[in-house]
């Protein structure tokens, strides 16, 4: 298979540079649990880096950890690192995470670009089984489809029914009530999601058997996107809470975010698809005024009401033509 | 056995003699050096109090030796588990989770694992009323146990690379191995102090484009005929003689 980065320019895909934004505006209101700067980031920077460069210019994140799986390249991976700052740990997650040193508080984004599979929830327990309080962690996987792709499986199987879903990912992890339905279109992020949650959930169950009532953790989820840029995928972001600091995550203003998500429904971004002239029109009537109609113009609605909630998030193209 | 009981007491200098013979350290020993490491977590719980349990876990490869793999659980001192590749310490739990830890398996002897754990209050401990075996139910336990799990995961699939590069190379010419036995030297698993992420030399062998394996099957007479119209003198030859040539004839690299 082809390693994902040469093929995708991550800055380049509009949903997901919004989506990016959107977790760096929530990530700022972690300040509530500890400074920023005493948080370390850890994620998969690829040959980009777009994640880790945002995370240290936007929050001031100094102690940057990117894992990268594709020995192959070490090389080019240390060559592209764009800060000291930022420490490359080549090895999968699996190998990596275990052994790092969990007494920070973290800001975990383990954007994986397959679906979701066993061994992405034994990553995501891994880290249930560690995390402080304060910790956030946001999971990010393909959509589109599940593929059974175990070694022994000489041609990987699309899991399309409850029954291959529990023979590739087994009985613990198979939701009691799973159809077929909800292996298909986008009830597959609904149902990834709920996944990804209830395998942190039974992480901390496990983690909490060791901790008086008060540090007991809780995974309190602030947020969930979906978008297709090309690929459906889909994000779950939530905080490990200790009882002791519910407060502190109230004060936080994960609420007021108007992406915040807590439930089953997620955020669905989709890139409203106007010209530059017709961005700055609309520009002129943002923030909107209560519930007062868009000056749309002749701009369609849906897309107006759609730049309105992302404006904010949204990269700046310019084309050059020379 | 009284050796394998005071294990880490005897590795900080405490001497003890039994029937005239002198007691050395174990024999506990984990691969480390070059590219190559154990992994190490260390963590304490309960720490708001004066009695806090600190736990040091350090999982890594050592000698192949089916006697000796497994896990080894050690609570102030006393070894309470042993060389364990049992249900108790994660091992054979596919059945429940498809990317469980398999069955353990002499490819697995080289799996080495510790637990230490040490608190002033002894019966915050793992282990049973006569501290000689090891209570599932305490609950340092069960905040443990799915954090060995990570670390059986990550060296078995290290030792499951390790074979195959063995099957492919044969034991003398394996590069995995070679680089194991020239990087690394056995050192006393007291003296590993963490965290430590497990790693090891991905690039054993001289820097070259990735390779990958073909494998196919094709009558026997049909294979000979092609070693003979070749002049080539095995299977492997003529499907390698046979790619070098289909590869020319297209033009060769893409890239």
């Amino acid at each position: 298979m082809t390693a994902s980065y040469r093929i995708i320019d991550y800055s380049l895909r509009p949903a997901k540079f919004a989506e990016r934004k959107m977790l760096c505006e929530m990530f700022s209101r972690l300040k509530v649990f500890g400074s920023l700067e005493s948080y370390r980031y850890i994620g998969f920077g690829s040959i980009w880096f777009t994640d880790c460069v945002l995370f240290h210019r936007a929050l001031g994140i100094e102690d940057i950890i990117s894992i990268e799986k594709e020995e192959a390249h070490a090389e080019r991976f240390a060559f592209n690192n764009p800060y000291r700052g930022i420490q490359l740990i080549m090895g999968t997650a699996a190998e990596v995470l275990p052994g790092l040193d969990w007494t920070h508080r973290s800001i975990l984004w383990l954007d994986y670009d397959d679906p979701l599979s066993p061994s992405i929830l034994d990553d995501v327990r891994t880290i249930a089984t560690r995390a402080m309080s304060g910790t956030v962690l946001a999971v990010s996987v393909q959509a589109e489809k599940l593929d059974d792709k175990r070694p022994h499986v000489e041609e990987q199987i699309k899991v399309t029914t409850p029954e291959q879903f529990r023979d590739f990912f087994g009985d613990a992890r198979t939701p009691r009530e799973l159809e077929a339905a909800g292996l298909r279109g986008w009830t597959l992020s609904k149902t990834s999601r709920s996944i990804i949650r209830q395998e942190v959930e039974d992480g901390l169950l496990a983690s909490n058997a060791g901790r008086s009532a008060a540090q007991r953790l809780q995974f309190r989820q602030i947020g969930a996107f979906e978008y297709a840029d090309g690929a459906k995928m889909t994000t779950i972001v939530g905080v490990f809470v200790d009882q002791g600091q519910n407060a502190l995550f109230e004060s936080a203003g994960f609420r007021e975010l108007s992406f915040f998500r807590d439930g089953d429904d997620a955020l669905r971004i989709k890139v409203p698809l106007l010209t530059p002239r017709e961005m700055r029109h609309l520009d002129r009537s943002l923030p909107r005024d209560g519930d007062k109609n868009l000056e749309l113009g002749p701009i369609p609605e849906s897309d107006g009401n759609n730049y309105a909630k992302l404006y904010r998030y949204l990269p700046n193209f310019a084309s050059f033509e020379p | 056995m009284i050796r394998s009981h005071q294990r880490q007491f005897l590795a900080f200098g405490l001497g003890i003699d039994f029937e005239g013979q002198h007691l050395t350290n174990t024999d506990l020993r984990i691969r480390s050096g070059g590219q190559f490491s154990p992994a190490l977590e260390e963590y304490a719980l309960d720490e708001d109090t004066d009695t806090p349990v600190n736990t040091r876990i350090v999982a890594g490869v050592s000698d192949s030796s089916p006697s000796d793999a497994g896990w080894y659980i050690v609570c102030n001192g006393r070894v309470i588990l042993s060389a364990d590749r049992s249900e108790a310490t994660g091992w054979n739990t596919v059945s429940e989770q498809k990317d469980g830890i398999p069955k353990y398996h002499n490819q697995y002897a080289r799996f080495r694992g510790v637990v230490f754990f040490s608190c002033r209050s002894s019966g915050k401990l793992p282990w049973n009323t006569t501290k000689t075996g090891l209570d599932e139910s305490s609950p340092v336990w069960q905040v443990t146990y799915p954090k060995m799990l990570d670390h059986t995961r990550t060296v078995i699939n290290f030792l499951n690379t390790l074979d195959d590069d063995i099957e492919e190379y044969g034991s003398r010419a394996s590069p995995l191995l070679s680089a194991l036995n020239r990087e690394t030297q056995t050192q006393d698993v007291e003296t590993f102090r963490g965290p430590k992420v497990f790693s090891w030399n991905k690039t054993p062998r001289a820097p070259g484009p990735k390779t990958v394996k073909i494998q196919y099957s094709r009558e026997e007479t049909k294979i000979q005929s092609l070693m003979t119209a070749l002049g080539v003198g095995s299977a492997k030859a003529v499907g390698e003689k046979t790619f070098d040539t289909i590869f020319d004839e297209q033009g060769g690299d893409d890239e």
